[in-house]
């Protein structure tokens, strides 16, 4: 288990890390997500050793590999903190050949040749890198580069894993791919792994917790399907995206809240608006992807959470359409729906046409609004 | 002629060696680690460079020969009017000079490799040995190769230190000096010639050192 408690860090005048807290248990994959400098880079920095925070306790399956508390200070140096660290771009040793860079932390350990070949090949096996062994870095694309950190990393038996933006140097055409086999990989080493990243796409892909760390705090943790639900700034919400509405509390019962939002009456459950209650202005969140455009046919019925928005602009990407809509009380909704879904409805959507969307009922959730 | 060939040669190849083991952990220390007035010990290492070498020379004689520390050295290692004042003086010019190119090239790795090896279980002594060095080789080799050509050239500190003895302290510069002062024009001729096939030869050894590989023009 990774603990974190208090960590504090400045550069300065400038606060990097403000009392940061957090625990990562065995075999989980978290991500630190969060803007550039957010201060991630210096958590794993602080984590692996390289850097030492000003304040705070860190320990790892119960040991205190770093403690300072006034004048107290412990700190055990990252080589014998049994961290498996790959930073941003992988900094493979260019000197050395794939063999060699996978073998460098095997050699540090003195292990007997015999055993240092067995683990190399073995880990060449586990990331498909046959073949490749005799090559240098410059030799070797994005994704095998990738491949050789975490071969190297994983070398020697880490207890923590800890990856940079893994994915960041990666061609748009193979990302997908690769954070799927990544994916794969983690799932199979079943360690503690923690994951700084400031991509969404990431995010949801891998991680079993996400932490978000805006300003040097960690300003939620949670698993990535419920995390809407644990959102508690408007900050933390438009980082992630979501549509966030400006509301307020007209009805409450044990099962539904009714809040007022957009020129409509949202249903909501009242598990994701348990700290609200009627008459209190509220945020209210939603994400573009779970938004329904309702068919033209239906347009004049009233469902349930629907609402009336007129379409601002239309962007057409790859994948899907991207629509700015604004509500009948002027507030902005992003929407994001499949083309395959709402192809057939483009030509009754234009600039300026008012049009109907829904927005489930189980996909939206309401925080106080801590900044106007 | 041949004693001041030979004697250029050993006295420039062993400023320049310990100039370089010497500027490893200088330059390493300015490069990767922060403390307080780094910036006033960069100025002052870096003062003999901007110093003729004359008044540099003058300075080493000054502090051999007035102050008690120098004194002491002196009598363990015989610096004035001998060889070894040759290779202190030639190590006091090149020194900056050197240390200024390992930085340069130790500023140009990213810290991140470093920060690998460390996880990796290297120390950073061994870090050092086993990364930074490896990856700095052009650097090193870039480094040695200008220290030597100027420790060649390196004539007002030495002769100032060193004095100039024929068949004593008489290295490739100074030699031309005592040949040109008794007019012994063929001679001094014959000198500039071996000390511009030297550094020739070193000079051109450094565009062939590149990318940390040898290669044939």
């Amino acid at each position: 288990m990774l603990e974190l408690k208090s960590i504090k860090k400045s550069y300065g005048h400038r606060i990097v890390l403000d009392d940061v807290s957090f625990t990562i248990g065995k075999g989980e994959v978290a991500i630190l997500l969060g803007p550039n400098g957010a201060g991630k880079t210096t958590m794993l920095n602080i984590i692996a050793g390289i850097n030492k925070p000003d304040y705070g306790t860190i320990m790892i399956d119960g040991r205190i590999v770093f403690h300072r508390n006034g004048s107290t200070m412990i700190n055990v140096p990252p080589e014998h903190r049994g961290i498996g660290y790959v930073p941003q771009d992988y900094a493979l040793f260019p000197h050395l050949t794939v063999y060699e860079n996978i073998a460098f932390g095997l050699k540090a350990k003195r292990l007997p040749k015999t055993s240092m070949k067995r683990r190399v090949r073995e880990l060449l096996d586990l990331l498909g890198l046959n073949g490749l062994e005799h090559k240098y870095p410059h030799q070797l694309s994005g994704g095998e580069k990738q491949k050789v950190a975490l071969a190297r990393a994983l070398a020697s038996e880490p207890r923590i894993l800890l990856l940079d933006e893994p994915l960041s140097s990666i061609d748009p055409e193979f990302k997908e791919y690769i954070r799927w086999e990544l994916k794969g990989i983690l799932k199979r080493l079943n360690i503690i792994t923690l994951i700084v990243t400031h991509d969404l796409n990431d995010t949801w892909a891998l991680a079993d917790r996400v932490l978000i760390m805006l300003g040097g705090h960690i300003v939620c943790s949670s698993k990535p399907d419920d995390i809407i639900f644990n959102i508690k700034s408007r900050e933390v919400a438009k980082f992630l995206g979501f549509n966030v509405l400006e509301g307020w509390i007209v009805e409450k019962n044990t099962y539904h809240t009714i809040v007022y939002c957009g020129g409509a009456n949202l249903k909501v459950q009242t598990r994701s608006s348990t700290k609200v209650d009627v008459g209190d202005r509220v945020l209210v969140l939603f994400r573009p992807d779970d938004i329904v455009i309702l068919s033209s046919e239906n347009a004049n019925v009233d469902y349930m959470n629907s609402m009336e928005v007129t379409v601002q602009d239309i962007q057409i990407t790859k994948c899907n359409i991207k629509l700015i809509l604004k509500t009948n009380d002027h507030q902005v909704i992003k929407a994001e729906v499949s083309r395959g879904y709402i192809i057939h409805l483009m030509r009754s959507i234009n600039k300026g046409s008012k049009i109907r969307i829904q927005i489930p009922i189980e996909y939206i959730s309401l925080c106080r609004p801590q900044t106007y | 002629m041949s004693f001041a060939v030979k004697l250029s040669l050993i006295t420039a190849l062993t400023s320049t060696t310990a100039a370089i083991l010497l500027g490893i952990p200088v330059a390493y220390t300015l490069s990767r680690l922060e403390f307080k007035g780094k910036r006033i010990v960069e100025t002052i290492l870096m003062l003999p460079f901007a110093m003729p070498p004359i008044a540099l020379g003058a300075t080493l004689l000054l502090f051999f020969t007035n102050t008690v520390l120098g004194k002491i050295v002196n009598s363990i290692l015989n610096v004035v009017f001998e060889v070894p004042g040759l290779i202190v003086a030639q190590f006091t010019v090149i020194f900056p000079m050197v240390i200024k190119v390992l930085k340069s090239s130790f500023d140009m790795v990213d810290e991140r490799y470093e920060a690998v090896a460390r996880t990796l279980g290297y120390t950073r002594f061994m870090t050092l040995v086993k990364v930074l060095l490896p990856m700095c080789k052009t650097g090193l080799v870039s480094s040695f190769i200008l220290g030597f050509t100027r420790a060649l050239g390196g004539f007002g500190a030495s002769v100032t230190l060193a004095g100039a003895t024929r068949f004593k302290t008489e290295t490739l510069p100074i030699a031309i000096y005592l040949s040109l002062s008794s007019g012994d024009i063929p001679l001094t001729v014959a000198l500039i010639i071996i000390l511009l096939v030297v550094a020739f030869t070193t000079l051109l050894s450094l565009h062939v050192v590149r990318g940390g590989k040898v290669r044939i023009i």
